[in-house]
């Protein structure tokens, strides 16, 4: 028995331009996704060191900025 | 690289599964490597796109969409299935998307189509329909039904994969294949009857 649905795919084919214009949207597409990529990496990292401000990316640790130190700032100011 | 050398490895890639192509282009990140896989299916994806419209132009558009869509989505493709019904499948999901979009005011939705209980669910009768009765009562039911239709009937997709298509239990998607079937026979049937009065 032959199957009617095999009878129903079409033979025609696309025109050669349609895989240039294609091939240069994916081209673009991956520029977006790696710029889209390199944003969202820095963004993340900009949320690591707002979450962990004593963890630096070079793996060196920098001193947390704590209420105290902080206090000691505003009783050092030159306005008190 | 040189294009000489680039040419070298990509005659050494043409030679790759579709599975392994999609796995060298995340490794790689050589864009140029999807130019294969295009060669590979852009035909078969332009036919189904013919299925859904008629205009020549629009389906070219809707094969450079869908491909870039496949691109973007590359990382997603977990090897579960084939690459081809994953990739058959993100085409037959644009193209009910667009024919949806461009028939919104007429069409029915497929939970709303009459119950066609009654018929008889013949795998066998629907394989023996004329080539012309099956393309008009294609054109006439739900699209949803359609691409089920050609997704087992045309690209010989299993049910197995289908589960994994439509994310459903066995029992689902064989009652969706039974419905759709039915849908075809009872349309062919009132043509047949047209036919007859006429």
């Amino acid at each position: 028995m032959s199957n009617p649905f095999k009878s129903l795919e079409s033979e025609k084919e696309l025109p050669e331009s349609v895989k240039d214009q294609t091939m240069g949207n994916v081209y673009a597409a991956k520029m977006i996704m790696d710029i889209v990529d390199l944003f969202v990496g820095k963004v993340g990292l900009s949320a690591q060191k707002l979450i962990n401000p004593g963890a630096s990316v070079h793996g060196t640790i920098k001193p947390a900025d704590s209420p105290a130190q902080l206090d000691n700032g505003i009783e050092n100011s030159p306005n008190n | 690289m040189q294009p000489t050398e680039f040419a070298r490895l990509t005659k050494n890639y043409k030679q790759l599964s579709d599975e392994s192509l999609v796995e060298a282009i995340a490794q790689t990140g050589k864009t140029d490597l999807f130019g294969i896989l295009y060669d590979r299916y852009s035909n078969k994806v332009y036919g189904k796109c013919l299925s859904f419209v008629k205009d020549e132009d629009i389906a070219q558009d809707m094969v450079q969409d869908i491909l870039v869509k496949v691109f973007t989505q590359l990382a997603k493709f977990q090897g579960k299935s084939r690459f081809s019904t994953w990739l058959y499948s993100i085409t037959y999901n644009f193209c009910v998307e667009y024919y949806r979009k461009q028939n919104k005011y007429h069409m029915v939705d497929v939970d709303e189509t009459p119950e066609v209980s009654g018929f008889s669910d013949d795998e066998d009768e629907l394989l023996r329909l004329r080539v012309d009765q099956l393309r008009m009562a294609l054109e006439r039911i739900a699209p949803e039904d359609k691409a089920i239709l050609l997704m087992k009937y045309q690209d010989d997709i299993s049910i197995k994969e289908l589960m994994d298509v439509y994310d459903a239990s066995e029992s689902a998607v064989k009652m969706r294949l039974a419905r759709a079937r039915q849908r075809v026979q009872v349309l062919v049937k009132e043509m047949d009857k047209r036919e007859e009065k006429v």
